[in-house]
C-alpha cells in the first residue's frame, strides 16, 4: 500500500504519544492533515473488521445452547429445574462436525439457527478466563494461577478486555491496534471504535478509541470551524488559544485533548457519514444493541473515504446479570440479540463486506447451572458465537462441559470451569485480523500456557 | 403534684320544730280518701350530717310506712318511704348545700300530711384542702387545676402576687387557672373557700423556675444606613439579648405578651446573621435562635477577585454544593469564612422531600400517584421524578446533603436503566429521600435502610430471595450479598486505614472475602418481601409497596448457623431480623469501611487523589466522630471539607489536585451561577412550570442520576486513563465518561443554555416544549454581568471569582478580553465569555 506523509512509523508514534498529542497540534477539521478526497482514491480490498459484542453482566449461555439429546437434556433440566427451556420449545442444531450429543438454542434464536444452518456462524464452547488449563483438582488445591477476583463482575470483564492479570490494564484490541495501526492510511482516527463509550478492551495504550452514540456523530452547535461567519471566527480562534495553551493541570490537558479530538474527528467522521447511502436492511427500532450495529454498518461503509483498512467496533448491551426473573427477561434479551445479529449480517451483505467482518460476542462470565429461585448467579465459564462469511461456520468450537452438578467441570452451584481460554478465543480472532504469530503472543501473555494456540474459526 | 386530705365528717343533730311556723310553705295535702283514716301523722324527727365535700345527710324516723318528702336549703327534694319500724335514710344531698332550713313531711297512706319539720342548716365546716397541678407553658406562663369541693372557690395567688380566681364545677373539677404572665421562681397560693364562705387552710407551693423560655422567633430588617435591627416574639417579660454579625450586642425586655421591640445595632453589618436568646427573671436562658439575612453588598464580585478568601470560598462551595452563587459567596464572606457553622447549619436544615413534590408534580400531570397498572406512564413518570431531582439539586436549600446524597447515589446504586426498575419512578425518588435522610447522619443506619429498600431489593434481587430448597435445586441469592460487600462497604481487597491496598508477602492483595463469605451472607440476606405482601409468593410487579422497609417470612429465612466476616458466626435458630442486623454489624465493624468509604466520599466532593494522610484523618472520623461513635458521616463531611488537604491541596499539587467536574454538576454550577430556569408544560396541553429537564442531556453526557449502566455507576473510583495521568500513577474516575460522544453532547447543551440569554423568545422553544419529548429551554440570567460589560476588565474579574475561583489562566484571560472587544453589545458580549469559559479546560477540573 501506497504511504503517504501523513503515515507515521510505529517508533513516531510512541514518540508523539498518541492522538492526544496529534489532537493539540492538529486543531479541528480545518488544519486535519487527513484527506478524505486523496484517501478515497486508495486501495481497500484488504479490509477486514472485528465487531465485539460485549453482553455485559454475565451472558447465562446455558440457556442460550443447550442439550438437545434427550439423556444430557435429562440432566441438564433436572440441574436447572425451574429455569429449563422445554425441550419442545429448543432449536435443535446441526453442526458439521460431529459431536458427542445434540444441542439446540433458545426458542428466541431462530435467525441466528438460520445462520448458523447456512454455515455463517459458529459457537465456541464453554469459554472463561484463565492464567492457564485448570481442572478442578487445581482450583480445589489452589495449584493454578487464577485471574484475580473471578465471579465479579468489574473485574471480569477487565480481564476478558484485557487478558492481563494486573492494573493497570490495557486491553487486547488497544494493543492490536498500536501494532497495526500503520495499515490504516487515515492516522488521525483510531482504528478502535466504540458504540458504548469506555470499555477496556480498546483502552489503556496511546490510542483512544473513537467514541460516537449509537444515533451517529452530533455536530457541535455553537463551535464551527468551517463557518465563515465573522462571530464564528472569532470565537473559533480564541476557543483555539484556550485550548492549545500549555495546561499545567494534567486533567486540563485531558480535557482539551478530548474536545480537540472530538472537534477534529467528529467533523470527519460525520462528513464521512453523510456521504454514505442508506442501507437498505432492515434493523429493529428501539433497540440499541440494532441501532448501534446500524452504525457500525455506517461507519463500515463509510471506511474507505475514512482511510480505514483495519477497524475493531466496541459495541456493549446491558441487563445480562439476570438474578431475578430471568424467565421473563432472558427471552427479550434473546429476541433483540436475534434480530440485531440477523440485521447486521444481512447489512454486511448488502455492503459486500460479509466475508471482511467477524461478528463475535463476549461477556463477563457465564452463570451458574443452579436456580436462585427465579434466576442465576455469577459464574465462569460460557458459550460465544462468532460470525461471518470468513467464519468456518456451522460448528462447535472447543469442549463442551458435562451440565451436572458435581461433575468434574464444576466447582459449586454449577460454576463450569471454562475448557477454552479467552486467550484462546481472542488468538483466534487476532490471527484472522492479521497479527503474526510472534505479535499474537505479544499480545496474549497467557497464550503459551495452552498447547492449542488457537481455534481453527476461520475457513482457509 | 397532687394532694389528698383525709376525709372528715360533721353531724349535726337538728332540732325538732313544734309548729308549722317555718319559712317554707307545706306542699298542699292531697285529697284524702272517702273513708277511713283522717289522723295526720306526727311530724318527722331527723338528724342532718355533713359530709366530707359540704354535702348533707338526713336520718330520721317518721310514721312507719309513710311517705317522706325532704326539702335540702338548695331546693333539691327527695321522697322515700319510712320503714315499718318508721326509720328514713340516710339520704344524701346530691351537691353542697348553702346554709338555709331543710324541711321535711311525712305522709301516710291515707293522704294525710303531717306538720313540716324544719331544721335550719349552718354550715360551719370549712373546705377539705384542694389537690392542684402546676404546669409551666411554653410562654413561662403557670397553669394551675385540680380539684377542691365542688363549688368553691378557688383562688390561685402566682408568684407575681396575682390572683385569679374560678370555680370548681358540680364534679369538683376546677382550672386551669393561668397566670397572666410568664411567673418567675416564688411561692403559689391556693385559698379554697366553700359556698358559705368557710375558708379552708391557704395551701401554698414554692415554684422553682427551671424551664428554659422560649426560643426567640426573630424578624431582621435591615436599615438605609446598613445597620440592622432586630424585632420578634419571645417569651413575655424575659430579657431579650442580640448578638449581631460583627459580634456587637444589645438587648431588651419583651413585652407581656411576648413581643418585643426592635434592638438595632450600633455600626453598620455586613450580610450575615443575627443570634438571639431571651432570659426570663429566674436567669434561665432559651435556646440560640438565628436568622440570615442580606445585605446589598459593597462590593461587586469583580472587587473579591484578588481576595483569597474570596477564592478559597467558591473552592468551597464548588465541593459541597451544586454551585456557587453571587448570594452563598457574600454569605460565607460575611461570617469571614466560618465553614463550620455552615456546616452545622446544613446539617440542620430541612431535607428537601422529593417525593412531595414528585406527587404535587403528577397530581399537575394528571397522572395517578400511587397505580403502576399503566405502564404507558412509566416514562412521564421517569422524566416528572428526574426534573424534580434536577430541581432540588439546583435549588434546594439543603445544598450539602443533597450533593452528599448525589454522592451516596454513585456508591449506593440503583439504576432506572435495567428493566428490573421499570415502572418504579416513585420508588425511585423514594429511594433518593433514604440516601438523602442518612446523607449526613450514620452510615449503620444508612446500610440497614438501603438493605431493606424494596429497589435496592429489586435491583440486586434481594426482595423474595428465600433459603435453599435443595428439593428444587434452588440456593439463595447472591447478588445482593456480593455488591454489598464490594461496593457498598468493604470492597475485594484489604485496606490500610489510609486506603492503600494491603500486599502479602508475594505482593499480592489480600482478598476481603471468598465464595463461602458471600454463599454464607447470600443465606443471611433471605426471607424479605414487599411490605404489603400478604403471602411469599406475591409478585409485586404493580402493586407492591416500592418504599416501605421490607418485610421478613421467616419461613423462608434461613435460619441455620452462618460464619461471617472474620470467622464471627451467627447462631443457629435466629430471626430474619437478627441476623441481618448480626450481619450489617459485622460488616459496618470490618476495617475496611472507615477508609472505603471515607476515600470515595473523598473523590466525590473534592479530590480523585487523595494523599493518603487525608484519607486516614478522615477514616480515623469514621471510626470515632469524637464522642465515640463509628460511622458519623456528618463528622465525616464535615472534616473532609475542613481539612488541610481540601482548603489547600490547589497550592501545595497544582498540576494534580482536584477532579474533573462530573458532567451534571458541571451543568448545575452554570445553573447556579447565572440563575438559569426553565419552563415546561406540565401536561399536553398544560401550563408551563418551571422544569429543568437534564434527562435526555444526562443521558447523552454519560451522567444521568439514577440512569448509570451497571451498578458499578458512571465510573470506577480507580479509573486511571492511560498516558500522563496513568503514567503518574492516578486515578481520575471520571474520565472514564469523557468521551467524544459525551464531551460533545455535554457542549452543546451548555452552549444552548448560555445562547438562550439571548434573543430568547418562547415561540423559538416550541420544538423543544413538547410535552414529553422536549429537552426544555433553560435560559440564564445575565443582568449581574450585562451591567459590567462596558468594564470587560470588571466583567472578568466577576466571572474569574464566580466561575474559576480565581484561577482563570492569563492566556484563557487574553483570549477572552479579544473575543469580549469584537463584540457590538454588552448581551452578546457577556455571551461568548461564558460561553467559552464555561467550555474552558479550566473550567473543566475543580481545583
Amino acid at each position: 500500500m501506497k504511504k503517504t506523509k501523513y503515515t507515521l512509523s510505529r517508533r513516531d508514534f510512541l514518540k508523539r504519544s498518541a492522538l492526544a498529542t496529534l489532537g493539540s497540534s492538529s486543531l479541528f477539521s480545518l488544519t486535519s492533515q487527513f484527506s478524505m478526497a486523496q484517501a478515497q482514491t486508495g486501495n481497500f480490498s484488504d479490509y477486514k473488521a472485528l465487531v465485539c459484542v460485549f453482553l455485559y453482566g454475565g451472558n447465562d449461555a446455558f440457556s442460550m445452547l443447550m442439550p438437545y439429546s434427550q439423556s444430557e437434556y435429562n440432566s441438564y433440566a433436572n440441574t436447572r429445574r425451574n429455569l429449563a427451556i422445554s425441550r419442545s420449545q429448543i432449536i435443535p442444531l446441526e453442526p458439521n462436525n460431529s459431536q458427542p450429543a445434540d444441542y439446540g438454542l433458545h426458542p428466541e434464536l431462530s435467525d441466528i439457527a438460520s445462520l448458523f444452518a447456512d454455515n455463517k456462524l459458529s459457537f465456541i464452547n464453554n469459554v472463561g478466563t484463565l492464567i492457564e488449563p485448570t481442572t478442578q483438582t487445581d482450583y480445589v488445591n489452589k495449584r493454578v494461577a487464577l485471574p484475580p477476583q473471578l465471579f465479579s463482575h468489574n473485574d471480569q470483564q477487565n480481564f476478558v478486555m484485557s487478558l492481563q492479570a494486573s492494573k493497570p490494564q490495557q486491553g487486547w484490541a488497544s494493543r492490536m491496534a498500536e501494532m497495526m495501526m500503520d495499515i490504516n492510511e487515515n492516522n488521525e482516527l483510531s482504528m478502535n471504535i466504540s458504540l458504548s463509550g469506555a470499555n477496556t478492551l480498546q483502552m489503556g495504550g496511546a490510542i483512544s478509541p473513537y467514541t460516537l452514540s449509537a444515533g451517529g456523530v452530533s455536530e457541535y452547535w455553537s463551535i464551527r470551524p468551517r463557518s465563515d461567519e465573522i462571530w464564528d471566527v472569532n470565537r473559533v480562534a480564541a476557543y483555539r488559544k484556550i485550548l492549545d495553551q500549555s495546561h499545567s493541570h494534567l486533567f486540563s490537558q485531558a480535557f482539551a485533548d478530548t474536545q480537540n479530538r472530538s472537534l477534529l474527528l467528529g467533523d470527519q467522521v460525520s462528513s464521512a457519514l453523510a456521504n454514505v447511502s442508506p442501507l437498505a436492511t432492515e434493523f429493529t427500532e428501539g433497540s440499541r444493541l440494532a441501532a448501534s450495529l446500524r452504525m457500525v454498518a455506517n461507519l463500515i461503509a463509510a471506511r474507505s473515504s475514512l482511510g480505514m483498512s483495519r477497524q475493531i467496533f466496541f459495541v456493549g448491551i446491558g441487563d445480562y446479570d439476570t438474578h431475578g426473573d430471568q424467565a421473563n427477561r432472558y427471552p427479550a434479551l434473546m429476541r433483540e440479540l436475534n434480530h440485531a445479529f440477523k440485521s447486521f449480517y444481512d447489512a454486511t451483505v448488502e455492503l459486500g463486506v460479509s466475508d471482511k467482518v467477524t461478528t463475535f460476542t463476549a461477556s463477563d462470565f457465564g452463570r451458574t447451572l443452579t436456580s436462585n429461585g427465579d434466576g442465576t448467579d455469577h459464574g465462569w465459564g460460557s458459550h460465544q458465537m462468532v460470525m461471518g462469511d470468513a467464519v468456518d461456520g456451522g460448528k462447535f468450537f472447543g469442549t463442551m462441559p458435562e451440565l451436572v452438578i458435581g461433575s468434574n467441570d464444576d466447582i459449586g452451584e454449577g460454576r463450569i470451569i471454562p475448557t477454552t481460554s479467552v486467550d484462546q478465543y481472542a488468538a483466534s480472532l487476532a490471527q484472522w485480523y492479521g497479527l503474526t504469530s510472534s505479535q499474537l503472543s505479544d499480545v496474549f501473555p497467557y497464550l503459551a500456557n495452552f498447547n492449542d494456540q488457537s481455534l481453527p474459526l476461520f475457513i482457509g | 403534684m397532687h394532694r389528698l386530705l383525709a376525709a372528715s365528717l360533721l353531724t349535726l343533730l337538728a332540732a325538732c320544730g313544734g309548729g308549722g311556723g317555718g319559712e317554707t310553705a307545706p306542699p298542699q295535702p292531697p285529697t284524702p280518701p272517702d273513708s277511713g283514716d283522717r289522723t295526720a301523722p306526727p311530724p318527722p324527727t331527723f338528724t342532718v350530717g355533713e359530709n366530707q365535700g359540704g354535702t348533707l345527710t338526713i336520718t330520721g324516723s317518721a310514721e312507719a310506712g309513710s311517705r317522706v318528702d325532704l326539702t335540702y336549703p338548695d331546693g333539691q327534694q327527695q321522697t322515700i318511704t319510712a320503714s315499718q319500724t318508721g326509720d328514713f335514710g340516710p339520704s344524701t344531698s346530691e351537691l353542697p348545700q348553702p346554709n338555709g332550713d331543710i324541711v321535711i313531711t311525712a305522709t301516710d297512706e291515707a293522704g294525710n300530711r303531717s306538720d313540716a319539720a324544719i331544721s335550719t342548716y349552718t354550715d360551719a365546716m370549712p373546705p377539705g384542702s384542694a389537690t392542684y397541678t402546676i404546669d409551666v407553658n411554653s410562654n413561662g406562663t403557670l397553669s394551675v387545676e385540680g380539684t377542691a369541693e365542688a363549688l368553691s372557690s378557688v383562688s390561685v395567688t402566682f408568684p407575681d402576687s396575682a390572683t385569679v380566681s374560678t370555680t370548681a364545677n358540680t364534679d369538683g373539677q376546677y382550672g386551669p387557672v393561668t397566670s397572666a404572665v410568664p411567673q418567675t421562681s416564688g411561692t403559689l397560693t391556693l385559698n379554697v373557700e366553700d359556698l358559705n364562705g368557710n375558708a379552708a387552710s391557704a395551701q401554698s407551693e414554692v415554684y422553682n423556675d427551671i424551664t428554659a423560655p422560649l426560643t426567640p422567633t426573630l424578624n431582621v430588617i435591615v436599615n438605609e444606613d446598613n445597620t440592622v435591627s432586630v424585632d420578634g416574639i419571645a417569651e413575655g417579660l424575659s430579657l431579650v439579648q442580640v448578638v449581631f454579625q460583627d459580634g456587637t450586642t444589645g438587648s431588651t425586655q419583651a413585652q407581656a405578651n411576648g413581643l418585643f421591640r426592635a434592638v438595632t445595632s450600633s455600626s453598620p453589618q455586613a450580610s450575615g446573621r443575627v443570634i438571639a436568646s431571651a432570659t426570663d427573671a429566674a436567669g434561665n436562658v432559651s435556646e440560640q435562635a438565628s436568622a440570615t439575612y442580606e445585605v446589598e453588598p459593597e462590593n461587586d464580585l469583580w472587587e473579591l477577585a484578588d481576595d483569597e478568601q474570596a477564592q478559597d470560598i467558591v473552592r468551597f462551595l464548588t465541593q459541597s454544593t451544586f454551585g456557587p452563587t453571587e448570594h452563598s459567596i457574600h454569605y460565607l464572606m460575611a461570617t469571614d469564612a466560618d465553614y463550620a457553622s455552615w456546616i452545622d447549619g446544613q446539617i440542620n436544615t430541612e431535607q428537601t422531600i422529593l417525593i412531595d413534590k414528585f406527587e404535587k408534580r403528577l397530581r399537575e400531570a394528571g397522572l395517578p400517584i400511587t397505580s403502576r397498572a399503566n405502564l404507558d406512564h412509566a416514562y412521564h413518570k421517569q422524566l416528572i421524578a428526574n426534573d424534580m431531582l434536577m430541581d432540588t439539586f439546583a435549588y434546594g436549600e439543603d445544598q450539602l446533603r443533597q450533593r452528599v446524597a448525589f454522592a451516596l447515589s454513585q456508591i449506593f446504586v440503583v439504576s432506572e436503566t435495567s428493566d428490573t426498575l421499570f415502572n418504579n419512578a416513585k420508588g425511585v425518588v423514594a429511594y433518593h429521600d433514604l440516601l438523602a435522610r442518612h446523607a449526613l447522619g450514620n452510615y449503620r443506619d444508612l446500610l440497614e435502610a438501603v438493605t431493606l429498600n424494596p429497589i435496592m431489593g429489586e435491583y440486586l434481587s434481594m426482595i423474595r430471595n428465600e433459603k435453599a430448597n435443595s428439593e428444587e435445586n434452588i440456593r439463595p441469592d447472591e447478588n445482593y450479598a456480593r455488591e454489598m460487600m464490594q461496593l457498598f462497604s468493604i470492597g475485594l481487597v484489604m485496606l490500610d486505614q489510609d486506603g492503600t491496598v494491603q500486599l502479602d508477602e508475594q505482593g499480592q492483595p489480600v482478598p476481603t472475602y471468598d465464595q463461602e463469605i458471600i454463599k454464607a451472607f447470600a443465606r443471611v440476606l433471605t426471607g424479605w418481601t414487599y411490605n404489603n405482601a400478604g403471602y411469599w409468593d406475591y409478585d409485586g410487579w404493580l402493586f407492591g409497596d416500592m418504599q416501605s422497609p421490607m418485610i421478613p417470612f421467616e419461613a423462608y429465612h434461613d435460619s441455620d448457623e452462618k460464619t461471617l466476616l472474620n470467622g464471627e458466626v451467627l447462631p443457629a435458630g435466629q430471626s430474619a431480623y437478627e441476623n441481618l442486623t448480626g450481619a450489617l454489624d459485622n460488616v459496618f465493624n470490618h476495617p475496611n469501611v472507615p477508609p472505603f468509604i471515607s476515600k470515595q466520599l473523598i473523590q466525590r466532593l473534592v479530590t480523585s487523589n487523595p494523599s493518603p494522610e487525608y484519607v486516614a484523618r478522615i477514616s480515623a472520623v469514621f471510626r470515632d466522630n469524637g464522642d465515640g461513635v463509628r460511622g458519623d458521616l456528618g463528622a465525616v463531611v464535615k472534616a473532609i471539607l475542613l481539612d488541610e488537604e481540601a482548603r489547600s491541596g490547589h497550592l501545595d499539587a497544582p498540576t494534580t489536585f482536584g477532579k474533573l467536574k462530573e458532567p451534571m454538576l458541571k451543568f448545575t454550577a452554570l445553573i447556579r451561577a447565572f440563575d438559569v430556569t426553565a419552563m415546561h408544560p406540565v401536561n399536553d396541553s398544560g401550563a408551563l412550570r418551571p422544569t429543568l429537564r437534564w434527562f435526555w442531556p444526562g443521558i447523552a453526557s454519560g451522567q444521568r442520576p439514577y440512569g448509570s449502566p451497571s451498578v458499578f455507576n458512571f465510573y470506577r473510583p480507580d479509573h486511571s486513563p492511560a498516558g500522563p495521568i496513568r503514567d503518574a500513577g492516578l486515578v481520575a474516575p471520571e474520565m472514564q465518561i469523557l468521551n467524544e460522544s459525551y464531551i460533545t453532547a455535554a457542549t452543546n447543551f451548555g452552549s444552548a443554555t448560555i445562547f438562550n440569554s439571548y434573543d430568547f423568545i418562547l415561540s423559538d422553544c416550541e420544538d423543544r416544549r413538547q410535552y414529553l419529548d422536549g429537552f426544555g429551554c433553560p435560559y440564564p440570567d445575565f443582568s449581574d454581568e450585562i451591567a459590567l460589560a462596558g468594564n470587560v476588565e470588571r466583567l472578568l474579574d466577576r466571572l474569574n471569582l464566580l466561575m474559576m475561583a480565581g484561577q482563570m489562566s492569563d492566556v484563557t484571560r487574553d483570549a477572552l478580553t479579544t473575543l469580549a472587544s469584537q463584540q457590538s453589545q454588552g448581551r452578546y458580549v457577556v455571551a461568548e465569555v461564558v460561553h467559552l469559559l464555561y467550555h474552558s479546560p479550566g473550567f473543566a477540573v475543580q481545583k
